[in-house]
C-alpha cells in the first residue's frame, strides 16, 4: 500500500495525533504532516479564509494548502461530538465542507464522521471507514485500531501528568517504546503554579502564541493546563453551573479552570483565546465573572488575531508575570 | 393546579412570536409584559452588558429583557437548546449578567426545545390549566396565529414590488397582524385569514417598469425574522422592485421542532438533499437551510439570494464559506450581509441597491 495520508499540524492534532498516526501506520499508510506553523502558512490561511472565520480555522486552511500536493489522501475528520451531551463547535461539524469549498485541487479526502451521539459513529467506526477507504482488510484494520487506542490511552495519560503534547507524542511513538517513568520534560518541579487555559490549538501552537508556555516556565512557574484535569473533575465543576457547557472542548476548559480556582494552588491564570471564537466569547465571560466575584487572583486574558504583535503580547505577559511574582513575594512566597 | 400568583411574564422578541402568545395568555388571565420591538435603545442596553463578541440576537434579547424588567416583569421565559450554536446557552449567561446587575426575577427556559410537551407543560403551569388537551389546544392556536402572520407577510412580499402606492402593502400587512391578534379561536382565525388574503390581493398594482427580479432570503433565523435588526431588508428589496421569497419562516421552524402539524413537508430535509456535495452535515443553526435553500432558489430560476447573518454566527460562517463556492459554481449571485451593533444602515442600503441593479441588468441581458 504505502499511500501517503496527510494530517495537518493544527486543530485537534494536539489531542489525537498519536491515535491517528498509529492507526494509519497500522493499516500500512505513510503519515505525512504539514510543517509546523510558520508565517507563510498563517498568511495563506488568512487569505483563504472567509471573513469571520476564527483564526485557528484560517490557520487550518493554511496547513491544508501547504500539505495538499504532498499526499495521496487528506485526513479531514468531521468531528461532531465527543460525548452524548456535547458538540464540538459548528466549524468542526462542517469542516470537510468548508475546506472543500475554499480550496482547489484537493486530493481525495478521508472525512469520516465522529459523532458520539449516534450509535455506529464512534471512534472505531470512523477510523474503520477510513481504513476501508485506504483498501485495508478487516483484520488489519482491527489490529490497527486496537493498537492505536492503546497508544492514545498512554498519550492521554502523559497529558494528564502535564507533559506538553508534542513531547508526549514523541514518547508514545510506537516505533520507539520508551519507559514513561523517564522524566522527559517534567511538568512539576515544585515551583509556583500558573494555570493557562484555552483550546489546545491556541495553547500549543508555538508560532501562534509566540511560545507563551515556555516563556511562562522561563519566569519560574510550573504550568497547569486543561489536559491535566480528569473528565470526572470537569463534569463535577460543570454541574455547578446553571447548565453544563455543551461544547466538548469548552466544557473541559471551563471545568479545568474552575477546578484550578477551587484548589487554590495557583498564583495566577491566563486565558488564551483566538479572535472570532464563538464558544470562548461565552466561556470567557463566565470565567471573568467568577474570578472577579470570588477569587482574588492575577488574571490575564489574551486574545490573538493575525495582527497580534510579539512585542505587544510580550509586554502584557511580562507585566502580568511581574505582578504575580510581586504578589507572591508579598505573601512571603518563593 | 393553582396558578402562581403575581406572575408578570415576559418573552424577549423572536420575530413576531409575541403574536403567538401575548393576547392568548392574557385572555387566560396571565399578566404578560411585551417589551418594545427591538430598537436602538434595546441594542444599546443589551450591547453594553453583553460579551463583546456575543452575537447580535443575544444582545437584542438582552436589551428586551432589561426593558421588560424596567416595565415590571418578574419572570422571563426564554428559549433553550443544546448547541452547537450559542443560542441554547443564551439564557444561562443572560441570567448571570442580569443578576449581577442587580435585577430580581425568575428565569424559565424550555431546555428541551424539541419537545412540544415541555412547552405545553410550561403553558399549563403559567395559566393554571390542568387539562393536557386544553394545553395542547392553546399551544396549537398560538402556532396557527404565527402561521397566519407568516402567510400574511408572504402575501405582502408578493404584492409589494408592483404596488402603485409605496407603502400600501406594508400598511395592509400591519392591518393583517392586527386582525390576527384580535382572534380568540381557530374559527375566527380562519375568517381573519380569508379577510387578509382579500385585503392584500386588492392592493392596486402598477404596470411593471423594470423586470421584477426574484430574490431568495436565507440565513440565521433571528436576523431573517427581525426587520429592526436587518434594517428592513425585505421591505427595501420589495420597494426596489424585487419579489422576495423566504428560505425560512419562524412558524415552519417551530413546526419542525414541535411537529404540531407533522404532515407538513420539512424544509430542512429538502435542504439536506439539495446541499449534498456542498454541506454534507448540519453545522448547527440554520446552516443547512442556508446552503440548501440558496441552491433551491438557484434551481428554481431565482435571480439571486441575500444571505443574512449576525457577526460571529458560527453556523452561518460555515454556510458563508460554502455559499461563496455555490455562487461561483452555479453563476448565481449571493449577497451576504453581516450585522452587528456597529453596522450602518447606509452601507446596507448601498449594497442592496447595487445587488438589485446587478440582478436587473442580468435579467435585461437575458
Amino acid at each position: 500500500m504505502g499511500a501517503r495520508v496527510g494530517i495537518t499540524r493544527s486543530l485537534l492534532f494536539y489531542h489525537y495525533f498519536p491515535l491517528w498516526r498509529s492507526f494509519f501506520q497500522g493499516v500500512g499508510a505513510e503519515v505525512v504532516l504539514s510543517p509546523p506553523t510558520q508565517r507563510e502558512i498563517l498568511e495563506r490561511g488568512v487569505r483563504l479564509g472567509v471573513g469571520d472565520l476564527c483564526l485557528p480555522m484560517k490557520l487550518h486552511l493554511g496547513h491544508v494548502e501547504a500539505l495538499k500536493r504532498k499526499v495521496d489522501f487528506l485526513f479531514l475528520p468531521r468531528l461532531v461530538s465527543f460525548s452524548s451531551d456535547t458538540y464540538l463547535c459548528p466549524k468542526f461539524l462542517g469542516l470537510p465542507d468548508f475546506v472543500k469549498a475554499g480550496l482547489d485541487s484537493l486530493p481525495p479526502l478521508l472525512a469520516p464522521c465522529f459523532n458520539a451521539k449516534v450509535l455506529g459513529k464512534g471512534i472505531r467506526e470512523g477510523l474503520r471507514e477510513a481504513g476501508v477507504a485506504l483498501g485495508a482488510e478487516a483484520r488489519t484494520i482491527k489490529a490497527a485500531l486496537d493498537e492505536a487506542l492503546e497508544v492514545q490511552g498512554r498519550f492521554e495519560g502523559l497529558l494528564r501528568k502535564g507533559w506538553p503534547p508534542v513531547s508526549a507524542m514523541e514518547a508514545v511513538d510506537s516505533r520507539r517504546r520508551q519507559e514513561e517513568e523517564e522524566v522527559g520534560r517534567a511538568a512539576q518541579t515544585g515551583r509556583p503554579h500558573i494555570a493557562v487555559v484555552g483550546h489546545p490549538y491556541n495553547l500549543y501552537d508555538e508560532y501562534l502564541n509566540f511560545n507563551l508556555l515556555d516563556q511562562v516556565r522561563g519566569w519560574g512557574f510550573d504550568l497547569l493546563t486543561p489536559e491535566m484535569v480528569s473528565q470526572e473533575q470537569v463534569e463535577e465543576k460543570n454541574a455547578l453551573l446553571r447548565k453544563k457547557i455543551y461544547w466538548s472542548l469548552t466544557r473541559h476548559i471551563v471545568g479545568a479552570a474552575l477546578n484550578f480556582l477551587s484548589l487554590g494552588r495557583i498564583q495566577g491564570m491566563i486565558f488564551l483565546s483566538s479572535f472570532g471564537c464563538g464558544p470562548d466569547s461565552f466561556s470567557k465571560d463566565l470565567l471573568d465573572r467568577r474570578i472577579r466575584a470570588s477569587y482574588r487572583l492575577p488574571y490575564l486574558s489574551l486574545i490573538f488575531d493575525e495582527h497580534t504583535s510579539q512585542t505587544g503580547l510580550q509586554t502584557r505577559l511580562e507585566a502580568f508575570l511581574d505582578m504575580v511574582k510581586g504578589k507572591s513575594r508579598e505573601a512571603g512566597g518563593k | 393546579m393553582a396558578r402562581p400568583p403575581s406572575l408578570k411574564i415576559t418573552v424577549p422578541h423572536m420575530g413576531r412570536i409575541d403574536l403567538a402568545y401575548a393576547r392568548v395568555l392574557e385572555r387566560k388571565g396571565v399578566e404578560v409584559i411585551v417589551p418594545p420591538r427591538p430598537n436602538a435603545r434595546s441594542l444599546k442596553l443589551g450591547s453594553r452588558v453583553s460579551p463583546e463578541f456575543a452575537c447580535l440576537p443575544f444582545k437584542l434579547n438582552m436589551g428586551n429583557m432589561i426593558e421588560a424588567l424596567e416595565m415590571g416583569a418578574n419572570t422571563i421565559l426564554t428559549y433553550g437548546g443544546c448547541g452547537p450554536c450559542r443560542f441554547g446557552y443564551y439564557s444561562c449567561l443572560q441570567e448571570e449578567i442580569l443578576k449581577d446587575l442587580g435585577y430580581q426575577f425568575a428565569m424559565g427556559t424550555t431546555d428541551d426545545p424539541d419537545r412540544m410537551s415541555s412547552t405545553i407543560a410550561t403553558i399549563r403551569e403559567i395559566t393554571g390549566i390542568s387539562s393536557r388537551w386544553e394545553g395542547f389546544r392553546i399551544f396549537y392556536f398560538m402556532m396557527k396565529r404565527l402561521s397566519a402572520a407568516d402567510e400574511a407577510r408572504r402575501l405582502c412580499h408578493r404584492v409589494r414590488p408592483r404596488e402603485q402606492e409605496k407603502g400600501a402593502s406594508s400598511r395592509a400587512y400591519q392591518q393583517a397582524l392586527a386582525l390576527i391578534d384580535g382572534t380568540s379561536n381557530l374559527r375566527e382565525l380562519k375568517r381573519a385569514r380569508k379577510q387578509i388574503r382579500r385585503l392584500l390581493s386588492s392592493i392596486p398594482a402598477a404596470s411593471p417598469g423594470l423586470p421584477v427580479v426574484k430574490i431568495g432570503i436565507v440565513g440565521e433565523l433571528f436576523m431573517v425574522e427581525e426587520p429592526n435588526a436587518n434594517f428592513e431588508v425585505e421591505r427595501k428589496l420589495g420597494e426596489m422592485g424585487a419579489y422576495v421569497e423566504r428560505g425560512i419562516w419562524l412558524s415552519e421552524w417551530l413546526n419542525e421542532r414541535f411537529h404540531f402539524e407533522p404532515w407538513k413537508r420539512s424544509r430542512t430535509r429538502r435542504a439536506e438533499r439539495l446541499a449534498r456535495g456542498y454541506l454534507d452535515h448540519s453545522a448547527g443553526g440554520e446552516s443547512l437551510i442556508s446552503v440548501g435553500g440558496a441552491i433551491d432558489f438557484a434551481r428554481k430560476g431565482y435571480d439571486g439570494v441575500v444571505h443574512v447573518m449576525p457577526f460571529t454566527c458560527m453556523p452561518e460562517i460555515v454556510a458563508q464559506g460554502i455559499l461563496t463556492r455555490v455562487s461561483r459554481d452555479l453563476s448565481f449571485p449571493i449577497l451576504t450581509l453581516i450585522f452587528d451593533e456597529h453596522t450602518g444602515e447606509a452601507g446596507v442600503n448601498t449594497r442592496l441597491e447595487a445587488f438589485v441593479d446587478l440582478l436587473q441588468a442580468r435579467r435585461w441581458r437575458g
